[in-house]
């Protein structure tokens, strides 16, 4: 069985975070449509995000001597939360400083850190994810994008896709084949930095169903990359990738996703001259249900700070964070419609309309639904 | 289940009270002896007072040390008034009134008055139970005898609740000037938390059997749609008891706001828990003999005691709306103290 996730209290020092980021939310905030803020870790803005980290807010779990904060968990928790609420567009930054970072950290060499870890606290270097692969996307083992050594370091071949904000990053932390074949799983797989202005690399973004398009193609034909791209050991990439994916899936971004859309709702709700009841249900409903996710969310937060890899219970709670944030523009729709003669506020229907169409997506991202049951049920001890 | 030293110390006593046999035989509302010996273990365990204060003679824990208690009796199947009795008691001594003798039913909903008589339509452990806490015209609460009632009836076949008449005359006790509807909310937190105790043990038994019962040649736990239905009731089960937790930070409790939180996820999920429990151990599951029904059916129970999911949703709602400057993000940052 699991262990229980134990109600877990944010330390008074990170708590003080939340107000100065209110405050600076206040003037530093582009202005924007809800459409647009419900996007939120999908819209890059790389002036926003420069802006934060001109407040030293990029990188504040790295260590000080690589320009970051050196804080806990809990800070970036307080931080995100914020953020996210607010629907900032946080996208530039967001895969270096919630994975990328603390990967380079954790597993990279003194050079290495030294070289990335500065430039991903100013801002100056935007990472994306290289996982899934035209034929590979659960079953992430069987990728084929190799990189073969040669005199000067290694040459990439193969592609990556659905490469979230790829078009807008500079580096790729990937996941590649560097010895034997698909068929020997998780052996010989290595991850790579993959500077992504090098001559042989084409990115192609992906149009999705809203318009947007967030998610990228990305062609490697025969790449040189230098010795110092592999990233920490050779053949070590399966056991990496699974270290990141905790720090993936942990966020608050995973029962945020329709927050914006829930605090509008809210507010047309509070200006309706009588309440409908079932209206009223459903508020309490949603704010019950967020308040119970965030509390599992920060408690994986506690598990992370005292340095254990909680990765079953993170499991969990995407998947049940991320089954609540796809209904909710399910129920508000029904709510919405079920006075069909009362005119919608036409920024609450936009920011209704792009969830509803995109919501199908957050419980792909991060690891499928059904991949992420499978996990849980190990941790049960089904076998 | 994780233990802290108290929930251990607790965990064996209660290991051999719930048998099977015991949980059974107390449905029936003539057990009488039963009971006495049941209630008799607990007050000599010492238990029943820990959220006392000291200095009235309890151990003075607070809610947030000793829930786990109230996790305890439901993960059991306990089926005695201990978590009303240990709740009751609690708000009673931190008003400066010293609790009766023996153990507290608490009413679900307030007392009404037909004739002479007054009326008791479900008090939570009221079957057995010495005495009952209900909420009397609004801001007052009344403790009554239970063995001066002029109608103990069960409150539904198999229930642990009871319904009660009495004349005026068997009243113990009046409390004035108590917050509104607090024995309503007694009786959800208690349920709640009785609640995430029961949906552990129904998600470990479910476990056990998924992993014992052979079909095709392997144990069911193996096929994918299983899996699938226990990391769903895990999650739920997860949730559930993160929301008991919530509601069990206040030292002033019943606090309105989280408790609402805490009946309104765990009664959306009692059903869902208990029908895939029931998918997943087959037509075993819906006999008498085997243990399963008694936790299903506790779960079905307290889900409605008090008010299902959709009343305490309601009240959360209100309090969203009649607050207009909150945001939600601030709701569920810290719902206790953003109402």
């Amino acid at each position: 069985m699991l262990d229980t996730l134990e109600l877990t209290e944010i330390p008074a020092e990170d708590l003080a975070l939340r107000s100065q980021v209110q405050t600076f939310l206040r003037h530093a905030m582009p202005s924007s449509t809800t459409a647009q803020r419900a996007r939120s870790w999908m819209r890059s803005d790389p002036a926003f995000s420069r802006a934060l980290a001109q407040q030293g807010w990029l990188g504040l779990t790295l260590p000080t001597e690589y320009g970051g904060q050196g804080r806990s968990p809990f800070a970036r928790f307080v931080l995100s939360e914020e953020l996210l609420a607010a629907g900032a567009p946080v996208a530039a930054h967001w895969i270096a400083d919630r994975q990328s970072g603390p990967l380079i950290a954790r597993f990279g060499t003194e050079a290495q850190r030294h070289f990335y870890l500065p430039r991903i606290c100013c801002a100056e270097a935007f990472f994306c994810i290289g996982m899934s692969e035209p034929g590979s996307g659960s079953d992430l083992a069987s990728i084929r994008t190799r990189a073969v050594r040669t005199p000067d370091g290694w040459c990439l071949n193969g592609s990556k896709i659905w490469t979230t904000n790829a078009q807008h990053a500079h580096y790729m932390l990937a996941l590649v084949r560097t010895s034997g074949e698909p068929a020997d799983r998780h052996q010989g797989l290595s991850q790579v930095i993959i500077d992504l202005s090098l001559p042989g690399v084409t990115i192609r973004p992906i149009h999705d169903l809203t318009g947007d398009a967030h998610f990228c193609e990305v062609f490697f034909d025969q790449v040189a990359l230098t010795e110092d791209a592999l990233i920490g050991e050779e053949g070590q990439g399966w056991a990496q990738v699974n270290a990141e994916l905790a720090f993936e899936r942990t966020g608050p971004e995973r029962l945020l996703s329709s927050m914006v859309l829930a605090q509008a709702w809210l507010e047309t709700c509070r200006s309706l001259p009588q309440p409908d009841v079932r209206d009223t249900v459903l508020l309490g409903q949603i704010a019950a249900w967020l308040t119970v996710l965030r509390a599992l969310s920060l408690a994986l937060v506690g598990k992370l700070a005292k340095g254990q890899n909680p990765a079953v219970q993170a499991a969990l709670v995407k998947d049940l964070g991320t089954t609540i944030e796809q209904a909710i523009p399910d129920w508000i729709a029904d709510r919405l419609g079920s006075h069909p003669d009362t005119p919608v506020p036409a920024s609450l229907l936009h920011t209704l309309s792009y969830l509803e169409q995109i919501a199908p997506s957050f419980s792909l991202r991060g690891g499928t639904r059904e991949i992420l049951r499978g996990i849980i049920a190990r941790g049960l001890g089904l076998r | 289940m994780q233990y802290n030293e108290l929930s251990a110390a607790f965990d064996p006593l209660l290991h051999d009270l719930c048998t099977a046999s015991t949980l059974a035989a107390l449905e029936d509302a003539g057990a009488h002896d039963a009971h006495a010996q049941l209630w008799q273990a607990l007050e000599s365990s010492g238990f029943l007072d820990c959220l006392v204060p000291e200095i009235q003679g309890g151990a003075g824990l607070t809610l947030t040390q000793a829930w786990g208690l109230l996790r305890l009796a439901g993960y059991h199947g306990l089926p005695a008034a201990f978590a009303t009795t240990l709740l009751a008691r609690a708000w009673l001594a931190r008003r400066g009134v010293p609790p009766p003798a023996g153990s507290i039913a608490i009413a679900a909903s307030p007392l009404h008055r037909a004739g002479d008589s007054v009326h008791c339509t479900q008090a939570l452990f009221g079957l057995h139970a010495h005495t009952v806490l209900a909420e009397d015209v609004p801001g007052t609460v009344t403790l009554w005898r239970c063995d001066a009632a002029s109608e103990r009836t069960p409150f539904a076949p198999g229930s642990l609740d009871a319904r009660f008449a009495w004349r005026e005359d068997a009243i113990i006790q009046t409390v004035t000037d108590a917050p509104p509807r607090t024995p309503s909310l007694l009786c959800a937190l208690a349920s709640s938390c009785l609640m995430a105790g029961a949906a552990q043990r129904i998600l470990a038994m479910s476990v056990d059997y998924a992993n014992q019962r052979q079909q095709f040649g392997r144990s069911i736990g193996r096929f994918q749609a299983v899996q699938q239905q226990l990391s769903v009731m895990a999650q739920l089960a997860a949730a559930v008891d993160m929301a008991a937790q919530l509601a069990c930070q206040e030292d002033a409790f019943p606090h309105a706001t989280t408790t609402a939180l805490a009946k309104c996820q765990a009664s959306a999920a009692a059903g869902r828990i208990a029908d895939m429990a029931h998918a997943v151990h087959g037509a075993i599951g819906v006999t008498q003999e085997y243990a399963l029904q008694h936790h299903t059916r506790h779960l079905r129970a307290w889900r409605r005691c008090a008010g299902t999911e959709s009343w305490w949703a309601q009240q959360l709602g209100e309090h969203l709306l009649a607050a207009p400057q909150l945001r939600l993000m601030d709701f569920i940052q810290a719902p206790s103290r953003a109402i």
